[in-house]
C-alpha cells in the first residue's frame, strides 16, 4: 500500500482535527492530531513562524501554548529546557495537538533557550 | 606521497535525539554503511568507498550537535610533534587511549579549539572489515544505497575566535587556506576555508558568537547526477531541505543542504576544484557572499545563517 493510501485511510477512519488560534487573531487553523503545529501553520500561510531543521534540534520554531494540550516529541534540551516546557513552551515542528489550542509565536533565531 | 602532516578529516561524532530515525537517515537515505554498535549504544558508520574503520559515530542524547571532529595525520611521530606545538601554542589537549571509545582507532589527541570545538588528531586507524577492492578493483562490490555517499568530506564549524583558530590551523597543523570571506566591515575574515590536501576544504570556520557549533557535515557524492538523485530522495522521504540542488561559488562544489532527524545539517557535496599548495587564496568581499555560497540564486536564506546545532 502506498503511503498516500495509508494517509487517506486514516483520514477516512476518523482522525481528529483540532483548531489552532494565534493569540489576538480570530482565524482558526485546522491541525490534524498527527500533523505538526508548524506544518499546519505554514500550510495555512502563517509565515511569521520561521522553520529550521524540522527535527527539534535548532529551536527557531518556538511557540508558547496559552490554552490547550499537546503531544510532544523529543527535542533538544539546549533549545527547550524542561522548565520552559512546563511553562508551556514548545517547538512547533515536534508538537501535535490533542485539544484545540491558543498559541503565541516566539520570535527567535535559534539561540540557546532564547525567548 | 607528497601530502604530509595532517592528511584529511576522517571522523565526526554527532549527537542525535533518536537513534532509530538517525540510522534510517544516515544508512538508508544517505547510504552510509552500518559498521557496528558500542555497548553504550553509539553507532558507527562508514562510506562505501572508504577504507577506514568508520567515519561517523552517532550518540543518542537530549541535544543535537557535534561532540568532536577528527583529522588523520601521517604518523605517530608527527602526532607527537604537533601535540607539543599545540601545547606551546596554548591550547588545552587531552589524551585518549587507542581502541577506547572509538573501536579501530589508535590513540587520539583531543585539542580544544579557540572556537570551542573539540578537534581530535590521530595517526592510526584500522581498515574496515569491508573495504573497497584493491586488486583489479570494481567500482563497488554491491550497488550503493540511497544517496550513495562515498564518505566524509568536510565540515563547517561556527564559533568565536576565527582569527586565532586560523592561526592554529595554518601555523601548527600547516593546513592551507583555499578561500576567505571578508567580514562586512572588510577588516578581517568572517569565514576561512582550510584544506589538508587537494580538496577545496577539509574544514571551514565562521565567526559566530556561540562557541562549539556545527553548521554542517559534508558527505562526498560522485557527481551532479548523484546530487540530482539525492534531491529526489530528499523529497520522496520528506527530509527537511535547507537549500539546493545548487553550486557554490566558493570551492565550486555542487551541493544540497538538508537536515538529519535531530536537526544536524548535512551536505551532499560533489565536484569542486583541485587545490594545489602553490595556488593563491581566493577572496570574497561581503557584498558577494550570496554568489559565493549559492552561485545560482546569489542570495543566502536566513535559515542557512541562523540554524546551527
Amino acid at each position: 500500500m502506498r503511503r498516500n493510501d495509508i494517509r487517506q485511510c486514516r483520514t477516512n477512519g476518523g482522525i481528529d482535527i483540532f483548531q489552532l488560534q494565534i493569540e489576538g487573531r480570530e482565524e482558526r487553523i485546522p491541525c490534524a492530531e498527527d500533523q505538526s503545529i508548524l506544518d499546519a501553520l505554514r500550510k495555512s500561510g502563517v509565515h511569521e513562524i520561521v522553520y529550521g531543521c524540522l527535527g527539534g534540534g535548532c529551536g527557531v520554531c518556538k511557540i508558547e501554548i496559552q490554552k490547550g494540550e499537546l503531544r510532544r516529541e523529543k527535542v533538544s534540551r539546549e533549545h527547550l529546557s524542561e522548565e520552559d516546557a512546563k511553562k508551556g513552551m514548545a517547538l512547533a515542528c515536534k508538537s501535535y495537538p490533542t485539544t484545540d489550542l491558543v498559541l503565541r509565536i516566539i520570535k527567535n533565531r535559534g539561540k540557546k533557550n532564547d525567548n | 606521497m607528497t601530502i604530509k602532516g595532517v592528511i584529511r578529516t576522517g571522523l565526526i561524532q554527532l549527537r542525535v535525539l533518536d537513534m532509530e530515525k538517525s540510522i534510517r537517515h544516515y544508512v538508508d537515505i544517505i547510504g552510509l554503511e552500518y559498521v557496528g554498535k558500542a555497548e553504550d549504544g553509539r553507532v558507527f558508520l562508514k562510506g562505501y568507498d572508504e577504507f577506514d574503520h568508520h567515519c561517523v559515530a552517532l550518540r543518542e542524547t537530549d541535544t543535537a550537535g557535534m561532540d568532536f571532529i577528527a583529522m588523520k595525520v601521517e604518523s605517530d611521530e608527527y602526532l607527537k610533534e604537533i601535540t607539543e606545538k599545540t601545547i606551546a601554542f596554548g591550547l588545552p589537549v587531552e589524551h585518549i587511549e587507542a581502541n577506547s571509545d572509538q573501536p579501530g582507532f589508535g590513540r587520539r589527541v583531543a585539542v580544544t579549539l579557540p572556537m570551542g570545538h573539540r578537534l581530535d588528531l590521530y595517526a592510526e586507524v584500522e581498515m574496515a572489515e569491508d573495504t573497497p577492492m584493491t586488486m583489479n578493483p570494481d567500482i563497488w562490490k554491491q550497488a550503493p544505497r540511497g544517496m550513495a555517499a562515498l564518505g566524509i568530506d568536510h565540515a563547517l564549524l561556527f564559533g568565536p575566535n576565527v582569527d586565532l583558530t586560523t592561526k592554529y590551523f595554518t601555523e601548527v597543523l600547516e593546513l592551507s587556506i583555499t578561500e576567505v570571506l571578508k567580514n562586512p566591515e572588510n577588516t578581517g575574515n568572517m569565514t576561512v576555508w582550510l584544506t589538508a590536501n587537494n580538496k577545496g576544504h577539509d574544514l571551514a570556520i565562521l565567526e559566530y558568537p556561540e562557541p562549539g557549533k556545527l553548521h554542517h557535515i559534508g558527505f562526498k557524492l560522485e557527481d551532479w547526477h548523484a546530487i540530482g538523485h539525492a534531491a529526489d530522495l530528499i523529497s520522496v522521504n520528506d527530509v527537511a531541505l535547507d537549500a539546493g540542488p545548487m553550486r557554490h561559488g566558493i570551492t565550486r562544489g555542487q551541493t544540497i543542504y538538508f537536515f538529519d532527524p535531530s536537526g544536524n545539517r548535512n551536505e551532499t557535496f560533489a565536484g569542486g576544484y583541485a587545490h594545489y599548495p602553490d595556488h593563491p587564496v581566493r577572496e570574497w568581499d561581503f557584498a558577494h557572499v550570496g554568489k559565493g555560497i549559492f552561485y545560482y540564486t546569489r542570495e543566502l536564506n536566513e535559515r542557512f545563517i541562523n540554524v546551527v546545532s
